[in-house]
């Protein structure tokens, strides 16, 4: 019951704001949507795949700036932390909250707004310009395959708006480039080790390249280590990463404080 | 109802608690008073839970408010000196907030907010501060917790509404209730508060009664200056001095300004510790 009420007052409290976020959202799509067929005549793969291109762009994007977002104003403002510490409920219900609204509440409303504006847009295009951009299926597996994506990362996003008081989405790319930078660095370097046999060398050798093509030395599909971390990585994404993250954040939200906020 | 026991607690560099021992039981209107600086509203963030001590037990309501639980959190309202409110209007306010305090009376509610004189034809973040003000107090008095912070309360409210503070406060009040007022306007406060808390340079220095304090000294004001030596303190006032002197057998007891008696405590902690200490054992 408590996390209706909270979900409730979040909700309320973020309609402002995400009126104009869907104001700004319907214009873009208008005009990213008219003016091809103002200018010149859009081709059949832009019809087909401009809807599902912009449903997943703003729920990548749009999504883990707002999972940035989540916590680092009510959580770390100056004016409103207080109301955020000291309102009665418990820091796993106000995570709780916050992991439906980004991960569950946002994907659905976003594909509920483009398939609605949609229909709206392409009854304008067939009227005036007599052709129509193909309409979003939310039954398309790419859309879900998408939101399973996106409900995974942007639990890193929501992790980095738990730590970070000021430009948290920033912040969380460049420390997420940063740990692709050294688990890359790792990787290279295990690989060299553990699959030194099966490389011929780490420069691909002229006696390798014909007619241009490179001829790969082994396929990844030959080689059995290769395919258990290839399943550990799977394992590790699709079950670990999100519940680690949302773990974390209920840990820093535990222990912020009244001195934490800016 | 809140006892601190041992209590430390530091910013970065600057050490604020350290050693801080506290009882406060239930069925009172605490003053809290202190000097700019000597901890008070850290005070109050460290019993809400908004601060950790960094070491030593507190316990409040039956509940380590470092866990931050929902069911003492339902118990707190605390109303701080800068504070938030969001753009919505009353109505929704009351409809979004409610349902996190069990003990809420609207009833309550419409009453106080009459009694400050308050509309509700504008959204919240419309109002002025001290409008603000006193909606988040009669929100806070309706909402029936056990325990109610206000700091700075009276900053930035009219004269009518101090006084109209003082009623509305005093109306409030049950005996399953304890207000925590931290102020620098004792004299918003006079009749209120009681007793009254001084924390200095770290430490709570006097938790007493006012009917105890009376007991225990009289305030006087003459026209020549008392002499150093008999008297606990003297302030040059308009038309005289005013003096605090230990109660001897046969004085009548007066009542205690305040001002003076905290600028009195603050001047001589140890002799007004010594003579309270004396008036407890009695």
């Amino acid at each position: 019951m408590k996390l209706l009420y909270l979900l409730k007052k979040d909700l309320v409290e973020s309609r402002k704001a995400m009126s104009i976020y869907g104001a700004a959202l319907f214009f873009v799509m208008l005009w990213a949507n008219i003016l091809p067929m103002i200018l010149g005549n859009p081709t059949y793969s832009d019809l087909r795949g401009f809807y599902l291109q912009f449903f997943t762009s703003f729920l990548f994007l749009g999504g883990f700036i707002i999972a940035s977002m989540t916590f680092t104003e009510e959580m770390y403002g100056k004016s409103t932390q207080h109301n955020w510490l000291m309102l009665p409920a418990s820091p796993q219900e106000k995570l709780s909250v916050k992991v439906i609204t980004t991960s569950v509440i946002y994907p659905i409303a976003l594909l509920i707004f483009i398939s609605v504006a949609a229909l709206l847009i392409e009854g304008f295009n067939t009227l005036v310009f007599n052709r129509h951009y193909m309409l979003l299926n939310p039954l398309n597996p790419a859309v879900w395959r998408s939101v399973l994506n996106y409900i995974v990362l942007q639990a890193i996003f929501l992790m980095g708006s738990t730590y970070f008081r000021k430009a948290a989405f920033i912040k969380t790319v460049l420390v997420l480039g940063l740990l692709g930078f050294i688990i890359g660095m790792i990787a290279f370097l295990t690989g060299w080790v553990v699959f030194d046999t099966y490389f011929t060398g780490m420069t691909i050798g002229e006696d390798l390249i014909i007619n241009n093509h490179v001829i790969p030395v082994s396929s990844p599909a030959d080689i059995p280590l290769l395919r258990t971390y290839e399943v550990i990585g799977k394992v590790l994404y699709w079950v670990f990463l999100a519940p680690f993250c949302w773990i974390v954040s209920y840990l820093r939200i535990r222990e912020v404080q009244a001195y934490d906020a800016v | 109802m809140i006892t601190f026991n041992d209590v430390s607690f530091h910013y970065s560099r600057q050490q604020l608690f350290s050693g801080l021992s506290i009882d406060i039981p239930g069925g009172n209107i605490y003053g809290l008073l202190g000097m700019n600086g000597a901890g008070k509203t850290t005070l109050l963030k460290l019993i809400s839970g908004q601060l950790y001590c960094k070491s030593g037990t507190a316990d409040v309501l039956g509940h380590d408010p470092q866990r931050r639980e929902t069911a003492l959190l339902e118990e707190i309202f605390y109303l701080p000196e800068e504070f938030y409110l969001p753009n919505i209007g009353v109505k929704q306010y009351l409809n979004l907030l409610t349902p996190f305090y069990p003990k809420f009376d609207e009833k309550a509610f419409m009453e106080y907010t009459a009694a400050f004189a308050l509309e509700f034809n504008k959204k919240l973040n419309q109002l002025s501060y001290g409008q603000k003000k006193k909606f988040l107090l009669s929100f806070g008095l309706a909402s029936n917790t056990s325990l109610l912070i206000l700091d700075e309360p009276t900053n930035g409210l009219d004269i009518p509404s101090k006084s109209q503070f003082r009623r509305t406060v005093a109306s409030a009040m049950t005996d399953e209730r304890t207000f925590i007022i931290s102020t620098h306007q004792v004299r918003d406060m006079e009749n209120l508060i009681d007793p009254i808390i001084i924390l200095h340079e770290g430490h709570v220095i006097f938790n007493n009664l006012l009917d105890d304090v009376s007991r225990t000294v009289v305030q006087n004001v003459t026209a020549a200056e008392p002499d150093t030596e008999t008297c606990l303190y003297k302030e040059k006032v308009p038309g005289g001095w005013s003096s605090l002197t230990a109660r001897k057998n046969g004085d009548q007891e007066t009542n205690i300004d305040l001002e003076t008696l905290f600028n009195a405590v603050i001047s001589k902690p140890e002799a007004f510790s010594r003579l309270m200490s004396k008036e407890a054992v009695q």
